[in-house]
């Protein structure tokens, strides 16, 4: 047995079966590809003898093409990904399904992006690529995610078409639990070599060509498209014929659809992924309380076998709920749902749909207990469950709330926040306990979605029986706050159970503790008669010389309290465990660990209960008082961001939500208080401008990391244009800090004017922003006619003085414009009331679109993974147009947001995610490429090297009436050096030759000048004084210093040659 | 100018001044001057292993302190796994590529298999010898003088059975008779001994009831123990005899030679100076032999080893019995 996530699961059974995966980026299926690139660097072999050729691709769009072109050319190919990204590959999979062609995608599915993006999971990215032409096959926890991959990839060979292995993203990708792995030559023993054979002899080779052609015509593509019948239909009995040779050789069972529950039951579930394990565990309650229900779950969707799933439904059945985890709007029900209804039809049975748990949302026993008793009760179709929809009324009442968990589990709440150890000691307990006791486990952890160091819970199980709880832990035998900050904040205790056990780590001395407790948190532990404890885990961590490392003090006080295993073999474990770890750094750090393990021991203290009532702690208010609050706001504040703060969100009504994911502006202001942020008056000064015109910051204390390098770009276009600026914005990190619900850092001035952001999704921000120039072009075109119309016909004395000033001021933004733009608008009303028939018409007109009299700046911002590599395509294109459009490209040399993969901005030698052993190619020169036009603003920035030459660029772009590009430095803390140093490192940017600062602007070819300026200074110090500072760097230099020394000569090379290619524009007239 | 030819280690030597591992042989453009200013041979900066612990250690918190972030961010970096001495190893093959003089490696390790391991792959950049720096500072109150003793001498076994390349044993003088462990590791067939390492001794600072690191430089009158020891080693062991610590200038290595030693170890005295100082110490040297016609070092090598002196009481007690019979008239009390 091993405890593992269901990532790695997939992964260690992708990894045999196949010979190359393409893949780029995704949460939450990064991992897949990142353990099969790091496996494939530590050469392990697949069951062929051979590591992986794993390769990251410029978009899903493009790994999926590289799929497609190895199956052809007869390699078994793979790949991971999710949400956008499987919608990326549809036309592909259409291909590759088409041409017969044998594969597995696995798929952590997740939300896709509609009102808003979400990282979480639900089954809208698989269910909108079911008509692929793919099979579907489902799992629903991570064993079944290594046994069901097992089942894809050997069908699929046989059967001849392409298998979407899925499974829930986070619930099962990112789950922790203890499973049996099947090792490498039991998967062997089940491969059919002649279908190999035959997947060779069918691929592309000029020893036996063929032609695939490109086109048929209507007198025989439908013909052609029939030819596939004969194939699905049999593999639903190759799916099912692997699935008992997975049996005999593991012993796990599976079938297409497997009934659960009473055999004689009246009312049933149907589902698919991880919600299945939830209801088998309330099916196995309620049957225990006398109740005859089942549920059928679904392994393999497509092909859906109809005779399969008929013969799955017992004969007692009368009414039947299928619960679908996606929505589609305007359809009579949701996929499963109409292929149930379809299966089913002819049999007297009352079959409605619902939906649950879109975005992770929790799906519980109480939930599953809802759906039943809805069937019994109103039963109507199209219901929700998890959610309180007070506006359509379709959610089900949760009427009681039922823990149908095994009694003997053991259930471990532990709040931290990011990177601070808890998650990763959590994971460490999980392994000691799966690995070395006969207990089972699962862990599952939650984050705060800002950068900005937030919360973390980790939700543990522990038990003798399989654990099937598939969601949040309701009910806790024991809490931890590793972090006393939460207190006031969150509801910590929530869920405790009587008896339960608190362990707080504090400063605080035992007997002070209870009084520094919120009064509910008191009163519950009253009530519940809970065991509290504390430790002071920092002060222990300190004297065992850990610094500020608190998990070993904490996890080892969890085990010494918790009762999960005897303490003393849990000592013992962690002891071992922490040796396995920590050994290779010298036994002096393991004898520290220990130290602190057996001073741990002996801190653990009882919080005494006092009999009086004591002091209490307040509860820590997360928005202002109404006074700060704008009116408009008001209701926002109070009634979603206030509970989403405090992680109560899952009881925001849907009537609180905005119907189209927007949001109020300034609120982010909200959760600082009200405050707002500081211009930046040196801005002003650098650009001789008048501070009073510019004395704006439009963007608030944004939740990014500590010392992000892209902040101060944002916070400088913002205060130069943010008054009539909108911003399309790439997903990335700058639009989880730029727009994360529910607060945003864009905000407005007194007059209630600023940035207008949105983020479309990550490959088509340069098109995104693009269309929003048009449009706007296109308004001010129309606007502009109607002005000419109006001033022919007349109107008001004032009006007409107005208008005529409007026409005079049209590509003004002066204050004189921006005035008379408030004049027009004034005057509007009046002169509609006073005006007839076409005059009128022309006025109302222009009503409509006064908002547009003064012209807006357009800008499209992104990191480097967007512009160098999935929307490079878009990007150049729209730098080729001549309309006026600003691109801020935040280049952090690495895709940041989805945890550190190479992107083509990522300079050599650099380790990164898909360049471990450091990258092999040089930096793209995006600048220079650009510059290439001759008609595009171009200009490389270094804001803590130069802040007068960033803001001139800045300035510069905006005022160039055409495309503009502006490429910054921006230090992140995938760079891997404290933050605090970025100015020092920005400096050594430039004087080490490294990163160029130039202005290219197109309008000087007009005065006579040459459009390049060349704004560096001869390098002054080695390369090395840069990459030395640097962890990515590093990294190499440690580990393979020989090809850090190889790489690092040619970065050097890559300096000097983007050096020169830059400086010869100088040259150039 | 007389030949100031020697032998350490059984390499041949120009002169007899060996610069030490150190700061001073860290950086290869360093080590050129100093081969330039004309020494006969470098001990590269050691290898240590705790040092190679530490950096691991270092590497990987660096690597994982963003772990765990938040939903997306479960890690920033690949798994990169230190590759131990590897960067040390490819400094010394550049160094030894860099400079014509012999080239030393020096060790330091924990671990008698990382002694062994280490050996074997310094080694194999081409260097000439491998100094084994036993710098060792007991901090265990139940270890015994004997049992650090053993540990020592099945280190320098394994390694000496486990390389060809010659090796010296850096020692300090904290053992309870160190002429005999000397004796002991002479028998295993260790080529030459560096007599003794400078121990770090960290100073107190009364104001702030801290300690502090002070930059530990020789002084003059550090090399009167060693050449004791050596005085009394020369001729009584196979390997050669190197005089370390507080050879300040030409004189001391008049001394050192004298008492017995075949080569000596600098450092402090080019921190002191500069490290054309070495070529000062060398004239020094010369002169001293031209005005008291030695013609070779082998003319006076020894002359004042316990072997070759008529008053063998000048390594007893006598120094000390005399010391307290003349203090009157030595200190005016």
């Amino acid at each position: 047995m091993t405890t593992i996530d269901g990532n790695t699961a997939t992964t260690h059974v992708a990894y045999a079966f196949s010979e190359v995966a393409a893949i780029y980026p995704i949460t939450p299926s990064s991992d897949m590809g990142e353990k099969a690139d790091a496996w494939a660097a530590a050469n392990r072999k697949n069951i062929f003898g051979q590591p992986v050729s794993v390769i990251e691709m410029q978009s899903e769009a493009g790994a999926a093409g590289a799929c497609h072109g190895s199956l052809t050319a007869g390699s078994l190919t793979t790949t991971f990904t999710a949400s956008q990204g499987l919608l990326l590959m549809i036309p592909n999979m259409y291909k590759i399904a088409g041409e017969m062609m044998p594969a597995v995608f696995h798929v952590s599915a997740r939300s896709v992006a509609c009102q808003s993006l979400s990282i979480f999971g639900d089954h809208s990215d698989v269910m909108a690529a079911r008509s692929t032409g793919f099979c579907f096959l489902s799992s629903a926890n991570v064993q079944e995610a290594m046994d069901l991959a097992t089942v894809a990839h050997l069908a699929t060979l046989e059967a001849r078409i392409p298998f979407v292995h899925f499974f829930d993203g986070f619930r099962t990708s990112h789950s922790v639990q203890k499973v049996e792995e099947i090792d490498y030559e039991t998967l062997a023993s089940m491969l059919d070599m002649k279908h190999i054979d035959r997947f060779r002899k069918d691929s592309l080779n000029p020893d036996r060509p063929y032609c695939k052609v490109g086109a048929q015509n209507p007198d025989v593509y439908f013909q052609g498209r029939e030819t596939v019948n004969k194939y699905y239909e049999v593999t639903p009995e190759i799916v099912r014929k692997y699935m008992k040779l997975l049996e005999k050789k593991v012993g796990r069972k599976y079938d297409l659809f497997q009934y659960i529950g009473d055999p004689n039951a009246e009312k049933i579930l149907i589902s698919m992924g991880s919600s299945c394990e939830t209801i088998e565990e309330t099916v196995k309650y309620l049957c225990s309380k006398g109740e005859k229900v089942g549920a059928i779950k679904v392994r393999l969707y497509r092909p859906f076998s109809v005779e399969d799933f008929k013969n799955a439904v017992p004969a007692s059945v009368k009414k039947i709920a299928v619960l679908d985890r996606t929505k589609e709007p305007g359809a009579p029900g949701e996929p499963l749902y109409l292929d149930t209804v379809m299966a089913l039809q002819g049999r007297e049975i009352t079959i409605i749909g619902g939906r649950y748990g879109l975005s992770s949302k929790e799906f519980t026993p109480s939930m599953v207990k809802a759906v039943y008793d809805h069937l019994d009760g109103a039963c109507t179709h199209d219901f929700t469950v998890g959610i309180n929809d007070d506006v359509t009324h379709k959610s089900l009442t949760i009427a009681e709330e039922i823990d149908a968990e095994p009694k003997s589990a053991k259930r471990c709440k532990f709040w931290g926040y990011g990177s601070d150890g808890t998650v990763s000691a959590c994971k460490n307990s999980i392994k000691i306990i799966g690995d070395d006791t006969d207990l089972y486990a699962q862990g599952y952890f939650q984050y705060d979605s800002n950068k900005s160091g937030g919360f973390t819970v980790s939700h543990l199980r522990f038990g003798k029986e399989k654990i099937q709880s598939e969601y949040l832990l309701n009910n806790c035998d024991f809490i931890a706050c590793h972090r006393e900050q939460y207190i006031g904040k969150y509801d910590l205790l929530q869920g405790i159970v009587d008896g339960g056990i608190f362990l707080l780590n504090t400063i605080t001395a035992p007997e002070e503790v209870f009084a520094r407790l919120t009064e509910e948190m008191q009163e519950t532990i009253r009530k519940k008669n809970l065991k509290v404890y504390a430790i002071n885990a920092a002060d222990i961590a300190k004297k065992a010389g850990l610094g500020n490392r608190i998990n070993t003090v904490m996890q080892t006080a969890f085990f010494k309290i918790s009762g999960v295993i005897p303490e003393g073999q849990a000592i013992e474990l962690i002891k071992k465990a922490v040796e396995k770890q920590f050994i290779s750094r010298g036994i002096e750090i393991v004898e520290m660990n220990w130290a602190a393990i057996d001073a741990s021991r002996d801190a653990v203290q009882v919080v005494p209960i006092p009999k009086k009532e004591v002091e209490s702690a307040p509860i820590l208010a997360v928005v202002p008082d109404d006074e700060l609050i704008p009116e408009t706001s008001r209701f926002f504040a109070h009634h979603v961001m206030d509970p989403v703060i405090r992680l109560k969100g899952d009881f925001v009504p849907v009537s609180a939500m905005s119907i189209n994911g927007t949001i109020p502006a300034s609120t982010n202001r909200l959760i600082n208080n009200g405050r707002r942020a500081n211009r930046m008056p040196w801005l002003t000064k650098e650009l001789g401008l008048n501070a009073e015109d510019y004395n704006n910051a439009y963007f608030d204390f944004p939740a990014s990391c500590k010392g992000c390098g892209e902040i101060n770009y944002i916070s400088m276009v913002t205060q130069l244009f943010g008054d009539r600026m909108l911003i399309a914005n790439a997903t990335g990190c700058s639009s989880i800090y730029g727009g994360t619900f529910p607060a945003t850092p864009y905000s407005s001035n007194d007059k209630g004017r600023g940035p207008a952001w949105a983020n479309s999704l990550f490959e088509d921000n340069a098109e995104y922003g693009f269309g929003m120039r048009l449009s706007i072009d296109a308004n001010r075109k129309l606007l502009k006619t109607e002005i000419e119309n109006v001033l022919k016909a007349g109107t008001t004395d004032e009006l007409t003085d107005a208008l005529k000033n409007t026409q005079r001021l049209f590509d003004d933004v002066s204050n004189e414009a921006k005035d008379n733009v408030e004049k027009v608008k004034a005057l509007l009303p009046d002169a509609i009331d006073k005006a007839k028939g076409k005059a009128r018409n022309h006025l109302k007109m222009i009503q409509q679109l006064e908002d547009f009299i003064l012209e807006k700046s357009v800008w499209i911002f992104g990191g480097d993974g967007w512009a160098y590599d999935i929307g490079y395509g878009g990007l150049d294109h729209v730098l080729a147009s001549d309309r006026n459009i600003n691109v801020l490209v935040m280049d952090t040399e690495v895709y940041s947001n989805t945890g550190g993969q190479a992107s083509k901005a990522t300079p050599r030698g650099a380790v990164a995610k898909f360049a471990a052993s450091g990258k092999k190619m040089g930096k793209k020169n995006l600048g220079l490429m650009m510059t290439t036009y001759g008609t595009i603003y171009v200009a490389s920035v270094n804001v803590e090297q130069d802040r007068k030459q960033a803001a001139q660029a800045i300035w510069e772009a905006e005022q160039f009436d055409g495309p503009s590009i502006i490429i910054a430095y921006s230090p992140c803390i995938a760079h891997g050096y404290a933050l605090a140093k970025r100015a020092q490192q920005s400096k050594l940017a430039a004087s080490t030759g490294y990163w160029p600062l130039y202005r290219y602007n197109p309008d000087l070819v007009d005065k006579g000048q040459n459009p390049f300026i060349w704004e560096s200074n001869e390098p002054t110090e080695d390369f090395r004084e840069f990459t030395k500072n640097e962890g990515r760097y590093r990294a190499l230099s440690l580990s393979d210093p020989e090809e850090a020394e190889r790489l690092l000569e040619l970065a050097k090379k890559d300096n000097e040659l983007r050096y020169n290619s830059l400086k010869g524009l100088i040259d150039q007239d | 100018m007389a030949n100031l030819e020697c032998t350490y280690m059984g390499i041949k030597l120009k002169n007899p001044i060996v610069v030490g591992a150190s700061k001073l042989t860290t950086n290869i453009d360093t080590i050129k001057q100093i081969e330039e200013a004309g020494a006969g041979a470098i001990v590269c900066a050691s290898l240590f292993e705790e040092q190679i612990q530490l950096e691991r250690m270092k590497l990987q918190e660096e690597l994982s302190a963003h772990d765990d972030f938040d939903a997306e961010i479960s890690n920033l970096f690949p798994t990169v796994e230190h590759g131990g001495p590897k960067e040390h190893l490819m400094w010394i093959r550049k160094t030894k590529e860099a400079v014509k003089i012999p080239v030393i490696a020096s060790l330091n390790a924990v671990n008698k298999d990382t002694w062994v391991d280490y050996s074997k792959q310094l080694e194999q950049t081409g260097v000439d010898g491998l100094e084994l720096n036993f710098y060792y500072t007991p901090v265990e109150l139940k270890k015994t003088g004997k049992g650090i003793e053993l540990e020592q001498i099945e280190i320098l076994s394994a390694v000496k059975s486990a390389v060809n390349i010659p090796i010296t044993a850096k020692l300090s003088y904290f053992y309870n008779n160190p002429i005999n462990v000397v004796k002991q590791m002479d028998d295993i067939g260790v080529d030459a001994f560096v007599l003794f390492n400078r121990l770090f001794e960290s100073e107190i600072d009364i104001e702030t009831e801290e300690h502090t690191k002070p930059f530990n430089l020789s002084e003059p009158g550090d090399n009167r123990i060693l050449n004791r020891f050596i005085g009394l080693l020369f001729d009584e062991v196979k390997a050669d005899l190197i005089a370390n610590t507080g050879i300040l200038n030409g004189s001391d290595i008049v001394k050192a030679i004298l008492s017995g030693a075949g080569a000596v170890q600098i450092v402090s005295a080019l921190y002191t100076n500069k490290i054309s100082y070495l070529a000062t110490m060398l004239n020094e040297l010369a002169a001293w032999m031209e005005r008291k016609a030695y013609a070779s070092l082998e003319d006076f090598r020894g002359k004042l080893a316990r072997k070759n002196i008529p008053d063998p009481f000048v390594y007893r007690r006598a120094q000390y019995v005399d010391l307290i019979l003349r203090s009157n008239e030595l200190l005016g009390y």
